[in-house]
């Protein structure tokens, strides 16, 4: 009942290389300082060497799951390597059979703004509309768009630098990620293809909540060892019974969490679509908002020094709430789950 | 395991009692809820729904596992039917890990037939989540104990026709060390039973005062001493229980989903939100529960595992029967026995009940220290300063 739930060995072997290769590619001191770009092309094809961003691709083998774990590791490290992107662009694409060129990740409207959509004009499709906030999509040469036609779902290949593309950077919470909104008014496909874009469209969203969590388990790791250390009235803050508390608070934030998203990650590789926006929609209404409370008791505990600019704790802070905010927020999730009981259970 | 559950199901749909819903564990309020449950734990044996994890010579299921002990539990908690005594069951682990053989032979098939109803006698007044700090007595004089004290929160005391007893043994032994655990006929001259009336206005629980009981020496399970490491290990075997906390929560939030929906609530949009975010919290300790009872199967569980679960639990019961209670307004206030009272007056019952959870068992104090202490390895408090 359960062993289908729980990470098998070699998800877990995945996840300690992943870590180690994201702690190897991450500068926090970069971060601080506010470069920019905070990846190189190398990096990510280092990533790409290793098999992370080509993992949901027929040769890559992995499933979302596989790749949810390796995501949970960046958001552990701070990493700005745009690896899940990449790695679900890479997989719809070849699924719908598109090659896109260069660096390409996905364009999509966010959860309960417009679609974009697609029109078919002789033998080209235009494509309008916006999505606000794009992972490296400043950097990326190609976007992947998820939009609708009159009748269906489709996928298409967009030159960032084509006519009736524009591409702005974003100024946003989360200092370790860059962003750009993307526009597209009337912009002419390179390829596309229909396509079921579901699937696609919740992994978006389970991977930023793996990436809260990643980051929010760092976060308890970092208080922990600050309150084991930190003296006051002659002894250790966390001997404490009112700081013990609320350690154990962030852990049942945490574990709590980390069981919402394990299941949503485990859906996205089931084929039935309703029981998967299910545990999408659970852990989208509860990991984002658990992980944003524990980022706040972590800051809390780390007392003065966690307002610095200099402490890693509002890096996390930042990026836990950015995850929480985009891919659909709370509420729309909490709908969402809402209409599916009515409809379903 | 699928089918065992349709088994259960079925089997519950025929023959569970049909006992008024309340919430929580309660005891019964008269001699005739009483035999109802004796036959009740009777049927629940015969099934093999319960004492399945005995071994077969008492009456144990060949090649049991655990999960049929878990499917059990949350299929009894999703019918809302009586589980079988805590007690007893409790008692019987104890004896199972530590009686003698004359001890087993005398009081298992007892607790199976529902014959004998056991009480747990740990708690006192001075002694809550500070168990080891009890300080009930009892001296041995020739071929007897003599025991003197008072214990309290025992759940059907004021039936019971056996306790299981922790008492202390030893005064100059280190706290945990001179304890022992007994098999008290809880009919003895000496033993008194007063049953407290709750915040719920009924009486589950009990006080059990002990004047110069004298117990002979065969009552005592396993050695002198021993009595602490006893009570560890016969209440782990309340883990598999926290499945059907779940269902509970489940079965709550069905619940008041159709109290929003009466209340004309359910198309408003910060009710429907709170409604989610109650169902989500729920999946996500429901995961939580599945992934930790895998562990504590392969033997590899983790400290905060079980006071996660438990802290968890209690914590979101009671906001779900707060929630349920706003819901309906004024008229929240009304309670069992009033004509304008919403679904006769449970979710105030609940509302009452949830309390207990939240500190019986260990409170959420306690879980929390549990959680920072041996779950993530935070200083012990400095206490005698």
């Amino acid at each position: 009942m359960s062993g289908d739930l729980a990470l098998g060995e070699d998800q877990r072997d995945l996840a300690a290389m992943a870590l180690a290769f994201a702690d190897e590619h991450t500068d926090p001191a970069a971060v601080l300082a506010g470069a920019d770009p905070l990846w190189t092309d190398k990096q990510l094809a280092a990533a790409g060497d290793l098999g992370l961003t080509g993992l949901l691709t027929e040769d890559g083998g992995g499933t979302h799951t596989d790749l949810a774990v390796v995501v949970e590791q960046l958001g552990r490290t701070g990493c700005a390597l745009p690896i899940a992107p990449v790695a679900l662009a890479a997989g719809l694409a070849e699924s719908a059979g598109l090659r896109p060129a260069g660096l390409c990740v996905p364009a999509v409207a966010e959860r309960g703004a417009p679609d974009i959509t697609a029109e078919p004009a002789g033998d080209s499709l235009r494509l309008s509309g916006r999505a606000e906030f794009v992972l490296a999509g400043a950097e990326a040469d190609q976007v992947l768009v998820l939009a609708h036609t009159a009748e269906s779902s489709v996928v298409a290949v967009v030159d960032t630098k084509a006519d009736g593309v524009t591409v702005t950077p974003r100024s946003i919470l989360d200092i370790s990620r860059r962003f750009a909104a993307v526009a597209l008014e009337s912009a002419v496909a390179v390829g596309w293809a229909e396509a079921d874009t579901t699937t696609t469209r919740e992994a978006a969203a389970v991977h930023l909540m793996a990436d809260a969590v990643g980051a929010a388990s760092r976060l308890l790791e970092l208080t922990l060892e600050h309150v084991r250390t930190r003296e006051q009235f002659g002894r250790a803050v966390g001997s404490f019974q009112a700081v013990k508390h609320h350690c154990a608070n962030m852990a049942v934030d945490l574990e709590l969490s980390r069981g919402a998203v394990l299941a949503a990650m485990r859906a996205l590789d089931d084929e039935d679509p309703v029981a998967r926006a299910f545990a999408v929609s659970s852990a989208g209404s509860f990991a984002g908002e658990a992980c944003s409370r524990l980022a706040g008791l972590a800051l809390q505990l780390h007392g003065g020094m966690g307002f610095t600019w200099e402490q890693p704790v509002h890096v996390f802070l930042r990026r836990i709430k950015t995850d929480e905010l985009l891919g659909g927020t709370p509420r729309w999730h909490r709908a969402r789950l809402l209409e599916l009981t009515g409809a379903n259970r | 395991m699928n089918g065992f559950r349709d088994e259960v199901r079925e089997f519950l749909t025929e023959h569970a009692p049909d006992v008024k819903p309340r919430a929580g564990v309660r005891s019964p309020e008269t001699e005739a809820e009483l035999a109802v449950l004796r036959a009740w734990t009777a049927k629940l044996f015969d099934a093999g729904y319960a004492g399945a994890d005995w071994p077969v010579e008492y009456g144990g299921t060949p090649g049991h596992d655990v999960l049929r002990d878990v499917v059990v539990a949350e299929e009894v908690a999703r019918a809302g039917a009586l589980q079988a005594p805590g007690g007893s069951m409790l008692a019987a682990q104890a004896l199972l890990g530590f009686g003698t053989e004359e001890q087993r032979r005398r009081y298992l098939p007892r607790i199976r037939s529902g014959e004998d109803l056991w009480c747990q006698l740990f708690s006192e007044p001075g002694a809550g989540s500070d168990l080891a700090s009890l300080r009930t007595k009892a001296v041995l004089e020739g071929d007897h104990y003599v025991v003197n004290g008072q214990k309290v929160w025992t759940t059907n005391g004021q039936w019971a026709d056996l306790g299981y007893l922790l008492a202390r043994t030893d005064p100059a032994a280190p706290k945990h060390k001179g304890i022992t655990a007994f098999a008290l006929d809880m009919r003895l001259p000496g033993v008194t039973v007063r049953p407290l009336r709750e915040i719920t206005g009924t009486s589950d629980f009990n006080e059990v005062f002990f004047d110069d009981v004298r117990v002979p020496v065969e009552a005592v399970i396993g050695k002198p001493g021993q009595g602490w490491q006893i009570a560890n290990t016969s209440l782990a075997h309340e883990r598999s229980g926290v499945g059907a906390s779940v269902v509970t929560l489940e079965r709550n939030w069905s619940r008041l989903r159709e109290l929003a929906a009466a209340t004309g609530r359910l198309d408003d949009t910060e009710t429907r939100d709170r409604l989610a975010a109650f169902l989500a919290e729920i999946q996500a300790l429901s995961v939580h529960t599945r992934l930790s009872l895998a562990r504590w199967r392969e033997g590899a569980e983790r400290a905060l595992d079980a006071p996660v679960a438990k802290l968890a639990f209690s914590e979101l019961n009671l906001r779900l029967a707060e929630y349920a209670l706003s819901l309906q307004g004024a008229e929240g206030v009304l309670t069992e026995g009033d004509p304008g009272v919403v679904d006769d007056g449970s979710w105030q019952d609940a509302y009452l009940y949830a309390r207990a959870y939240t500190i019986a068992g260990g409170s959420s104090e306690i879980m929390r220290n549990l959680i920072a202490e041996r779950g993530l390895g935070l200083p012990r408090e400095q206490v005698g300063r």
